[in-house]
């Protein structure tokens, strides 16, 4: 794939040249380029301009150069396009006294000028020896489509060869469409069963019978459900298409009639025209949910989401529950997008009389719809002694969130299976209590079931106080933080990681610090930097990220902090960063979090972030967080490109498609133990290696060079490329882009450190299709030249 | 997933028409031979290739010869580098799948018109250079094929209303490779709903982060020359282009035979057209302002063909659309919105919802059964390719031009009607 960008921009510079910009002053000197003895592409060249700007003027110059061979296409590109009578006189003065390709030329330029004069040579010309000839005859006569065209193409219509045979005909269905279009439909109907008549190619029977069921309104019907029921794979087909197309409501009664002797494609095809009418589709989705086909009972359940059809509920339901597998899904999906109230009814009505795996299916669908009504059936259900109807129950009763489910739901906690239920009742029940407006009174009791019940209910129902987040919860969380139940303890940090608010940082910073066993500390670091995200004021929360950072005992500790601290732009947050730049352990997360914050001060305070940047670059950290600093310092000034290259490919292996996919595959030059032959590449900025290996794609080539530096030193190395590129230095890898795009100087940059001497530089540069180039310049950390530096091959 | 979520998915799914793959009811993934679509592919480079063997980039995963509804019978290029391998690999598979050692099933062909001339075979996948697209594929429907085109489409107006005619007149399924309307995690098309249904106020500009193009030879022809490689069919390479020595540039193009961008705009123009949506009938003026193209549509909405300042998702195939009420860029990789909430608030049950498809090979192949019209088709694909080639003619003429999409060209303006076609080579025509 290539995005050729430099088609674009090749585009923009032609904006040059535009076809406005040739006066008409200037005419004559294209006029005079087509009379010299200018070489072809000269000529040629004006004959391109002259198709744009020419007038009645240019006309015999043009003309005299129809004739011939090169000169010939490029003179007829232009005066097919003049508008003036006289192009079309020159035209066909010239079909009349030329032969070949040329001639084939000429009278298709004349087919598309509808050049009426032309229709009695043309007729002649159907009957010419060379098919090329009479196939374009026949082509120029359908574009014309007048009745002499008609009469003369239907003359012919017994031709020679079979190409010849081909273009008259659809010549011919060309005519016909110019009647229809006209109005004409007893004219086109006559022709087309004319046509029909012949012993025709089964794409022409196709063509032939969709132009007459399109004209003739009579016989509409009777052709379509012939095709339909017919045996004919090419008419049946021909005719599921043109159901859909027509979306006749005649046409679809009469298909009605015939339902049960339709294939699967053509009852869909009946469906899908009748469902465009709305509701009067019911009686064709009643017919297709009994199909015995699959896919129009499957068609059927799907289509009854968008009709207002309360009395196939019932049907739904049972499909949802007890179908086959493509059904029950596209049943259930209807069943969940369905309005009105009658559907909830309907379902908990169905619920009664269902199995149960149907009965679990019915009440997931009441959930997924959002049933407010159905929290009572839910909750009788929830009880039940059938494990998955249980779990789907509760698993609704999550979706609906209700209020009134939550005291039921917690007498159920009790009662539950500790193995299976703890877990959906404790979801379902966070789902209610964070909706609960009355959260103190619900609080109390989840807090008195913490304190009775057994350890695995307590563990559980823990998580359920960040949903409640009142202070009394947040004491029992903390309370239950510091239990000898130590899985207790870490589920009650893990709930105030969760707290909606910033309120419990300061309990779990002191947590944190006090003497806890090293999980729970940590647990209680994280727990502590993710509710300080949630303090709103970024002043507030880089204080506490500092106290955060200066309580932390691992460095995986400060990194969390750092992190959230890089989030944060500001001066005071970037302040808070920076001294970690000195901490080893976190350097790269402080660097990170640095370079963040100051590529968004840029351009307030850009001295600010070029002194962040500078002091980044100092620590010599990898590429990426290197490779942005170095951004941050402005753009590498002009220096020079490594211009001396060896050049070797393509390589390419077989089944492999594309530059990406090239990327990572290892040919000669990058094996220690492959002969590769180099040859020099001509020298420039940019190598296109499209000119030295042309027409190439889905390869690779690379170029290598000896980057001589005057001493050792830090480096960078700026490239272009199109496609990927990846680059060696004395044999290490140094940068990688696997892309697929355009070249563009400087598009990638990689920190390298240069040895004093020669260093060997190595690229590979992949190749999916259209341009192929690569670029590369080292210039110091500044980005300005490095005085003394050259490249050899 | 939440129910929201899942509202949300069954409800787009049921935008659209009804379509069951076979394979999802049967149980069983094997597909009867005579069910399977015989396919021909004809253009075997990287996009070619991708398409019938998978690949990195591919987003047909093992390509079509990895499916079970598909049977490959042809492979062509006009070059035997290219041609060999594949019909080697095409075979070797079939040869693992079907458990037969010397599978020889798959046939290799340099000219597209023996693969055209088979009756057996139903689909062609075309991935061709730019300027046998939309003529390689009109010659495919005349001969009865259903076709998959990968862009440009075509690359001039009369090629596009050709093909257009021609897949009506038999009565063809035609899906074009503008796969963002069905790929890519429907980005594309929840922003295209999302505009659609005013969450960003009433569109007021679009910003497209391409060029628009269009065929316009600087030199019709040029004697620069090469030898020919070994096992290159050059003349058939050319085709209905002006012939020319060989000179060692035959990838997507020829270099200088276009202005502006045919290659990526597509992706771009097409999710734009998808999404402002204009009337059939809307009329429309584009023009060239320093290298950049702006179009103005009759319902106020303008399009600049460059990228929205500051703004980093678009470039890859995407566009910011700017409303009175916020702003929703999209391409490949990225979906954002200016308020964030306006993603976060999904379609409601009675939004608009355009045509939902989540595999565009898929949906040609579907499409092909149930012959219903695919995501792609070549009204949908040319009315796209159109937007594109207009502004393309504005760059060659270098000033405003004015489109009636009703009339098929510039009214009043000759100079601009003259680029709305070309004059191929014979033996080849529209």
């Amino acid at each position: 794939m290539n995005r050729l960008r430099w088609t674009q921009i090749l585009g923009i510079a032609l904006v040059a040249w535009t076809a406005s910009q040739v006066s008409a002053d200037e005419e004559q000197d294209l006029i005079a380029t087509l009379q010299s003895a200018a070489d072809v592409p000269q000529k040629c060249a004006a004959c391109q301009k002259l198709r744009v700007v020419g007038t009645e003027r240019s006309v015999p110059a043009l003309a005299d150069l129809l004739s011939q061979d090169r000169t010939g296409h490029a003179a007829r590109y232009a005066l097919e396009a003049l508008p003036c009578p006289a192009a079309g006189t020159a035209l066909r003065e010239a079909a009349g006294r030329t032969t070949g390709s040329i001639q084939a030329g000429l009278i298709d330029s004349l087919g598309w000028r509808r050049d009426a004069q032309a229709v009695p040579m043309l007729a002649q010309w159907l009957s010419a020896a060379d098919p090329m000839i009479a196939s374009a005859a026949a082509a120029a006569l359908g574009r014309i489509g007048n009745q002499s065209s008609v009469a003369a193409l239907s003359a012919a219509r017994g031709g020679s060869s079979s190409a010849v045979r081909a273009a008259v005909l659809e010549s011919l269905l060309q005519c016909a469409e110019q009647m229809l279009a006209a109005k004409d439909t007893a004219g086109a109907a006559a022709l087309y069963r004319s046509l029909g008549s012949e012993d025709l190619t089964p794409q022409f029977r196709v063509a032939v019978w969709r132009g007459l069921a399109l004209s003739d309104s009579g016989q509409r019907i009777g052709l379509l459900t012939k095709a339909l029921t017919g045996d004919d794979r090419n008419l049946r087909t021909a005719a599921v298409q043109l159901v859909r197309e027509l979306g006749d409501p005649q046409v679809i009664e009469a298909c009605r009639r015939q339902w049960a002797a339709l294939d699967a494609e053509a009852q869909l095809a009946v469906l899908d025209s009748h469902l465009k009418q709305g509701v009067a589709a019911l009686p064709t989705v009643q017919a297709a949910t009994e199909s015995s086909h699959p896919s129009v009972r499957v068609a059927a359940w799907q289509a009854l989401g968008g009709l207002d059809a309360p009395m196939l509920i019932p049907a739904l339901a049972r499909a949802a529950a007890s179908g086959e597998s493509a059904e029950r899904v596209a049943a259930r999906e209807t069943l969940a997008r369905m309005s009105g109230p009658a559907v909830g009814q309907a379902l908990i009505e169905e619920l009664g009389k269902a199995e149960s795996a149907a009965k679990a299916e019915l009440l997931g669908v009441l959930g997924e719809r959002g049933e407010a009504g159905a929290v009572n059936v839910l909750l009788q259900y929830a009880g039940s002694n059938d494990a998955s109807v249980r779990l789907a129950a509760l698993d609704s009763l999550r979706e609906l969130a209700a209020e009134d489910s939550i005291i039921p739901l917690l007498e159920l906690v009790g009662r539950s299976n500790p193995e299976t239920d703890l877990e959906p009742l404790q979801k379902a029940l966070s789902a209610a209590c964070q909706t609960n407006a009355n959260k103190e009174a619900i609080t109390q009791r989840v807090v008195r079931l913490l304190a009775a019940g057994p350890p695995a209910q307590r563990r559980s129902m823990v998580a359920l106080l960040s949903a409640l987040a009142t202070p009394e919860a947040m004491q029992a969380a903390l309370a239950a933080a510091r239990d000898d139940d130590a899985e207790l303890a870490k589920n009650a940090v893990r709930t105030l990681a969760d707290w909606p608010t910033v309120a419990p940082a300061e309990e779990l910073l002191e947590l944190a610090g006090g003497d806890v066993e090293p999980s729970l500390h940590a647990l209680a670091m994280r727990a502590a930097v993710q509710v300080i995200g949630r303090e709103s004021d970024a002043e507030k929360r880089i204080a506490w990220l500092r106290r955060t950072l200066t309580a932390a005992k691992r460095p995986d500790e400060r990194r969390l902090a750092l992190g959230q601290l890089g989030q944060i732009h500001t001066p005071v947050a970037l302040e808070a960063v920076l001294p970690y730049l000195a901490d080893p352990g976190v350097v790269n997360e402080a660097a990170t979090a640095a370079v963040g914050i100051a590529e968004q001060l840029a351009d307030a305070d850009p001295q600010r972030a070029d002194a962040v940047a500078a002091k980044i670059l100092e620590l010599g950290l990898g590429a990426p967080i290197a490779n942005r600093a170095l951004a941050l310092r402005g753009k590498p000034k002009s220096g020079p490109f490594l211009r001396d290259w060896l050049v070797c490919g393509p390589y390419s292996q077989a089944n492999v498609a594309g530059a990406e996919a090239l990327f990572e595959i290892a040919f000669g030059p990058e094996k220690s133990d492959e002969k590769v032959s180099w040859q020099p590449a001509p020298e420039g900025d940019m190598i296109n290696l499209s000119g030295i290996y042309p027409d190439k794609s889905s390869c690779v080539a690379y170029l290598q060079t000896q980057v001589i530096a005057p001493q050792e030193c830090e480096a960078q190395l700026l490239l272009g490329s199109d496609d990927g590129v990846k680059a060696w230095l004395n044999g290490s890898v140094v940068h990688g882009n696997n892309i697929d795009r355009g070249a563009v100087v400087d598009q990638d940059r990689a920190v390298i450190q240069l040895k004093a001497g020669p260093n060997r530089l190595l690229l590979k540069i992949t190749q999916g299709g259209g341009g192929w180039s690569a670029c590369a310049r080292v210039v110091d950390m500044h980005g300005m030249p490095i005085p003394g530096l050259r490249c050899e091959r | 997933m939440q129910r929201r979520q899942f509202l949300q998915a069954t409800a787009a799914a049921a935008a659209g028409f009804h379509l069951v793959p076979r394979r999802v009811l049967g149980g069983a993934n094997f597909v009867a031979p005579s069910e399977r679509i015989t396919m021909g592919f004809i253009g075997l480079g990287g996009q070619g290739t991708g398409h019938l063997l998978g690949g990195a980039w591919t987003y047909v995963p093992g390509g079509y010869i990895a499916r079970d509804d598909v049977q490959v019978q042809a492979v062509c290029d006009v070059r035997k580098e290219r041609r060999e391998p594949v019909h080697q690999r095409c075979n070797q598979i079939y040869a693992e799948k079907f458990g037969q050692a010397n599978y020889s099933g798959v046939q290799a062909y340099n000219d597209f018109r023996e693969v055209l001339a088979r009756p057996d075979i139903d689909a062609v996948l075309l991935a061709l250079p730019y300027h046998w697209a939309g003529l390689m594929a009109t010659l495919a429907l005349r001969a009865g094929k259903d076709v998959y085109c990968e862009k440009p489409i075509c690359i001039t107006v009369r090629e596009g209303r050709n093909l257009v005619e021609t897949s009506r007149r038999f009565g063809r399924i035609y899906q074009a490779g503008m796969q963002q309307r069905s790929e890519y995690a429907g980005k594309f098309r929840q922003a295209c709903e999302l505009v659609r249904n005013g969450r960003i106020g009433r569109l007021q500009e679009v910003y497209a982060y391409r060029s628009p193009g269009a065929f316009f030879p600087t030199a019709w022809t040029s004697d620069a020359s090469l030898p020919v490689p070994d096992g290159f069919d050059w003349d058939l390479w050319l085709g209905p282009l002006p012939w020319r020595p060989y000179a060692g540039g035959a990838g997507h193009a020829l270099e200088g035979c276009f202005i502006g961008d045919v290659n990526w705009s597509p992706h771009h123009y097409d999710i734009i057209r998808w999404t402002v949506n204009p009337a059939d009938d809307e009329t429309f003026e584009a023009w060239p302002e320093n290298g950049v193209v702006h179009y103005r549509f009759a319902n106020g909405v303008v399009i600049h063909s460059t990228g929205y300042p500051g703004e980093n998702v678009g470039p890859d195939g995407g566009a910011c659309f700017v409303g009175s009420a916020g702003r929703i860029a999209v391409d490949r990789s990225n979906l954002v919105s200016y308020p964030a909430s306006i993603l976060q608030e999904p379609l409601h049950p009675g939004d608009a919802r355009v045509y939902h498809s989540t595999s565009h090979s898929g949906n040609f192949l579907d499409c092909i059964r149930t012959r219903r019209p695919t995501i792609g088709n070549p009204q949908t694909a040319v009315d796209s390719m159109t937007l594109i080639l207009v502004g393309g003619i504005s760059l060659a003429v270098g000033r405003k031009v004015q489109w009636d999409p009703a009339r098929g060209e510039f009214p009043g303006d000759d100079q601009a009607n003259r680029l709305l076609s070309y004059t191929p080579r014979p033996p080849w025509r529209l």
